[in-house]
């Protein structure tokens, strides 16, 4: 049984301030989780496209998914067909599964094909929300489900709106995650410099000779840096210290 | 790029600057976003808001406007109240003094997306200075959704008050926000920026000098290391 209209904006608000207050990932999580399951909703993911001209990929980036699905999906390679993802890359409005018809004009038989194959795995009824992103990058969050509501204008609505607050609350979550690890793996002068020579692929024994260090003296600094980064190899640390921008010129 | 604010009090300085106001909101409006019913057959959009209760902050670089925000004082006109009522489902707007509407959000075209950028930030840096200048405690604004989680990712507290409505092309909603102390200290970190961005010149007097003079006074200072608040200067 669904909640009654009024019921559905109250509870959409009362869910944003509490995410609004949420430490972590998970706490977010929990927050919409609750929120989101009375209007039937078991999927909500935030996703971003890799590639977007040749090799179309979605990655998810946060959030619960569908395995059985998203497996399928990747192995199938949907992305490359799926009308969702193209209303993603080309507009800025939210778009329900159930007007992806109307919307588009009719689909492809291949779109069709990936719509029929996810109501297969259960999922009848979606809602992607683009996120246009203060650096001017594109995501989206999906919401999914079996019996997801979106009948009502006040669902749809409240829907849309808890989509934006999660994704950009996910979004700012994550950035200062990474800002906590960057603060955390505080490298010395020196373990920088081994890793960008590292990174440019100069052994030990090369590097030490740029640093008038010895070869041991590079490897004992290297090591160093894997352990603060949390990581085992060497191109681990560096792909780690890349993804913190630990490597940028500026930092010291 | 530094930002001017235009008041009532000294808009007899900015005839030439408002006038290209205008004409970017007719651009950006109506030729950009397609909001047929705001067209003006002189190319300048403006509407029953331009009145003297109005500040204007405007983004300058060159000499000319970049882009330009439009403020209104709730307690005297408010967009959210007087033209979309029905949009605020959540109690009630705030209104009175320490409320002010963001209205006419104007960064600038994306045929220039570089200068749009950072007219961006400094129309925001400015909007929290001179939220400081006049005791500004609430922000509001009726905005697409897609701004309303830019606004999330800057670390403002949006609450929306009401649920999204459609808007001409898009969806739009309401939102309020607290201009919390430090607000402004945390743009600025996030911004990568250390000095004030904003001025206020001073109501016309007897020795008065045009704004292109002071444009050029202004970027004769390197940004980084201007010793003073610039509006302290102009005002001293």
């Amino acid at each position: 049984m669904l909640p009654p209209e009024q019921d559905i904006a109250r509870k959409a608000f009362d869910t944003i301030s509490e995410a609004q207050e949420a430490k972590s990932i998970p706490e977010l999580e929990a927050v919409f989780a609750e929120s989101l399951a009375p209007l039937g909703v078991d999927v909500f993911v935030g996703v971003q496209i890799a590639d977007p001209l040749r090799d179309r990929q979605v990655e998810v980036t946060f959030g619960r998914t569908h395995e059985a699905w998203y497996s399928h999906y990747q192995a199938e390679g949907h992305a490359a067909r799926d009308p969702v993802v193209r209303e993603m890359l080309r507009s800025t409005e939210p778009l329900f599964w159930s007007d992806l018809p109307a919307r588009r004009g009719g689909l492809k038989p291949e779109e069709a094909r990936v719509m029929e194959e996810a109501r297969s795995f259960g999922l009848h009824e979606g809602l992607m929300t683009p996120l246009h992103h203060v650096d001017g990058s594109v995501s989206a969050v999906l919401l999914m489900g079996e019996r997801m509501a979106s009948d009502a204008p006040d669902t749809r609505a409240a829907l849309h709106l808890l989509s934006i607050y999660y994704g950009s609350l996910a979004r700012k979550l994550r950035q200062s995650e990474h800002e906590a690890a960057r603060q955390t793996a505080k490298l010395s002068t020196r373990q920088v410099e081994c890793l960008r020579w590292a990174r440019e692929g100069k052994s030990s024994y090369v590097i030490g000779q740029i640093l008038s260090l010895s070869a041991r003296t590079v490897d004992e600094h290297l090591a160093t840096a894997c352990k603060k980064l949390g990581v085992h190899t060497r191109m681990q640390a560096v792909a780690q210290a890349l993804l913190l921008g630990l490597l940028e010129r500026t930092t010291p | 790029m530094k930002v001017h604010i235009v008041t009532a009090a000294n808009r007899d300085r900015y005839g030439r600057e408002l006038e290209q106001m205008h004409r970017q909101r007719h651009e950006v409006f109506v030729g950009g976003l397609g909001w047929t019913e705001l067209a003006q057959r002189d190319g300048l959009e403006r509407d029953q808001f331009d009145d003297g209760s109005a500040a204007y902050l405007l983004a300058m670089e060159n000499g000319d406007v970049q882009g330009s925000l439009r403020l209104l004082p709730t307690w005297r006109r408010c967009m959210l109240t007087e033209c979309w009522p029905q949009s605020v489902t959540r109690g009630e707007a705030p209104r009175g003094p320490g409320v002010w509407e963001w209205t006419r959000w104007c960064p600038g075209t994306l045929a220039r997306p570089k200068t749009l950028v950072r007219a961006r930030r400094a129309l925001i840096l400015a909007a929290l200075e001179f939220a400081r200048s006049r005791l500004i405690e609430t922000y509001l604004t009726f905005c697409d959704t897609k701004f309303v989680g830019q606004l999330v990712e800057l670390g403002w507290n949006p609450k929306p008050l009401g649920l999204p409505e459609p808007y001409r092309q898009g969806q739009a909603v309401g939102v309020v926000w607290p201009v919390e102390d430090g607000l402004l200290e945390r743009t600025r970190a996030l911004f990568k920026v250390r000095d004030p961005v904003s001025l206020e010149a001073p109501a016309r007097g007897r020795i008065s000098v045009p704004v292109w003079v002071l444009e050029q006074l202004l970027e004769a200072q390197p940004e980084s290391e201007s010793p003073a608040p610039i509006a302290t200067q102009l005002a001293a």
